[in-house]
């Protein structure tokens, strides 16, 4: 769908993308994240057409360079979006839709305009509209000419709890029909709500990058599970050990507690039956595992 | 292209700042053809003979207002788009040669309508019509607009665009007249007048057109090298 290979891109001697690849599928939610200054926003830029690699190519779909066609099949939210304050939200819609070579009705951009939470203020002069109807404003028009890849820069930042659900849910709704969507956000448990795909941008390249469960246990598939257990008797400690010990990784054993390390959950029953065989009672089951915030933090500190 | 020309035109329509040059264009044309005997008289021609007289007031506020007209309507043309950021939307759905172009087909039709509606005005007044005058003056208009578009992708600040269009606007006509004229070694420099390819009255008024593309065409190639 998107495939970037060794894009570079220097502002003068400041090299702020270094030598990035990357391959975005058909149909998946990507997240891209990195601190203020990563090099995130230049990169969507990049891709969009709004500035110039130095370096490395961009092609979309089969392998198509960002061209007139490809720009019709693509929607971007940038992440800074003013619009023109004359002009109401269906007008803004309908103006930008027919740039992209699509005829939008009053009717369906009233309905794209429901759909972020902008209904009631459709026929409001935009140059009246706060930053969050803003970006809500800049998400509709993003996706008024229902293209297949839609870049979202940051969508929910300065958008209330409540419309930030319902631009989630919105997204959610894209994926189902197959759109393939680029996201970057700085919240972080948006990301893990969303995204199948993450990439972590860190001084110009690109660190880390996975499903979120591979990012999370470091590409190993490992988690601790720690379990809450009556006592152990004397009699049959040893044995029990033994038998657990045989298929899991003992990290910690105190008299109530025992982590073990497993690397695919269906190790789980075997677990609960090895503490089932010596009539020890389980008390608590927990898999322990990194947020993605941990992830996060600890790239950006590695 | 066209949603883009069209707002472009609408827009232009729809502004107090144009709609008060459209009035000066229109209550001036209207004016010199009701009076045209008069003017002619009173600039010892036979108006008997020529009937472009009566239009000769659209020309000569053309030449001596329509690049402060043009550089007042169309100086941030680009660059408030840019400033503003809404280029933004523009760059990611088409590509920078139809953004131009667009506008530029939007400005031209908004001045050519008017200059048509004061051309109408004319004949309707003084019942004649001259076909050089109205070239001539669509010629020139042209690249006044070419000129704008320049200024307005060369210089980032809208402000300083508008600043630099009014003095530009006011010294072009001045400076035209004085190249036009003189025999020192200045005067050769009436070929890069515009002014000077509308006095001849013959086939040179196209090379104006062709120089107003040329110009928008190197607009172009300078707008894609920006960032935005």
């Amino acid at each position: 769908m998107l495939c970037v290979k060794q894009l570079t891109k220097n502002y003068g001697k400041k090299e702020v993308l270094k030598s990035i690849d990357l391959t975005i599928y058909e149909g998946e939610v990507f997240g891209f994240l990195g601190r203020n200054g990563a090099g995130k926003s230049t990169f969507i830029n990049i891709l969009t057409g709004l500035a110039q690699p130095t370096a490395g190519s961009v092609t979309f779909f089969n392998n198509e360079k960002l061209s007139n066609n490809v720009k019709k099949r693509i929607g971007v939210l940038p992440d800074y979006s003013t619009f023109y304050n004359h002009l109401n939200a269906i007008e803004h819609l309908r103006y930008f839709a027919a740039i992209s070579g699509k005829k939008v009705s009053k009717n369906e951009a009233q309905a794209v305009l429901t759909k972020v939470g902008l209904k009631e203020d459709c026929y409001i002069k935009v140059g009246k509209y706060s930053f969050g109807m803003k970006k809500k404003l800049g998400f509709a028009q993003a996706v008024i000419h229902d293209p297949d890849f839609i870049f979202l820069d940051e969508p929910t930042s300065g958008v209330d709890a409540e419309s930030a659900i319902v631009l989630q849910n919105f997204i959610r709704e894209l994926q189902k029909k197959g759109k393939t969507i680029f996201l970057t956000s700085h919240n972080l448990t948006e990301i893990e709500k969303l995204c199948t795909r993450i990439a972590i941008l860190k001084e110009g390249r690109i660190a880390k990058i996975g499903t979120i469960r591979e990012l999370k246990t470091d590409n190993t598939n490992e988690l601790h599970v720690r379990i809450k257990h009556g006592t152990i008797g004397q009699s049959a400690e040893a044995s029990w050990y033994e038998q657990l010990k045989a298929f899991v990784p003992i990290i910690e054993r105190t008299a109530q507690y025992t982590t073990v390390q497993i690397h695919d959950e269906q190790q789980n029953a075997e677990i609960l039956r090895c503490f089932h065989r010596f009539n020890i009672p389980v008390y608590r089951f927990d898999i322990e595992e990194k947020s993605l915030e941990d992830v996060f933090i600890d790239n950006q500190k590695a | 292209m066209l949603p883009i020309a069209t707002k472009e035109f609408w827009q232009l329509t729809k502004n107090i700042k144009s709609i008060v040059m459209v009035l000066i264009l229109l209550a001036s044309s209207y004016y010199f053809s009701k009076n045209g005997r008069v003017f002619a008289a009173f600039l010892g021609y036979d108006s008997d003979n020529d009937a472009g007289i009566y239009a000769t007031g659209l020309l000569i506020i053309i030449v001596f207002f329509g690049s402060l007209f043009t550089m007042a309507l169309s100086h941030d043309v680009i660059n408030r788009e840019v400033s503003n950021r809404t280029i933004r939307f523009l760059l990611t759905r088409t590509s920078s040669e139809q953004i131009i172009w667009g506008k530029f087909l939007g400005t031209v039709a908004f001045w050519f309508a008017c200059i048509l509606l004061a051309v109408v005005i004319i004949a309707m007044t003084s019942q004649t019509f001259s076909g050089i005058i109205l070239a001539s003056v669509l010629c020139l208009i042209t690249i006044e607009i070419a000129f704008a578009f320049v200024l307005s992708i060369l210089i980032s600040k809208p402000r300083m665009t508008m600043f630099l269009g009014i003095v530009f606007g006011t010294a072009l006509p001045i400076m035209s007249q004085v190249v036009e004229y003189s025999d020192k070694w200045w005067g050769k420099l009436r070929y890069i007048s515009p002014i000077h390819y509308i006095e001849q009255e013959d086939w040179q008024m196209i090379l104006l057109p062709i120089a107003a593309l040329l110009l928008i065409f190197s607009c172009i190639q300078v707008f894609k090298r920006g960032e935005y």
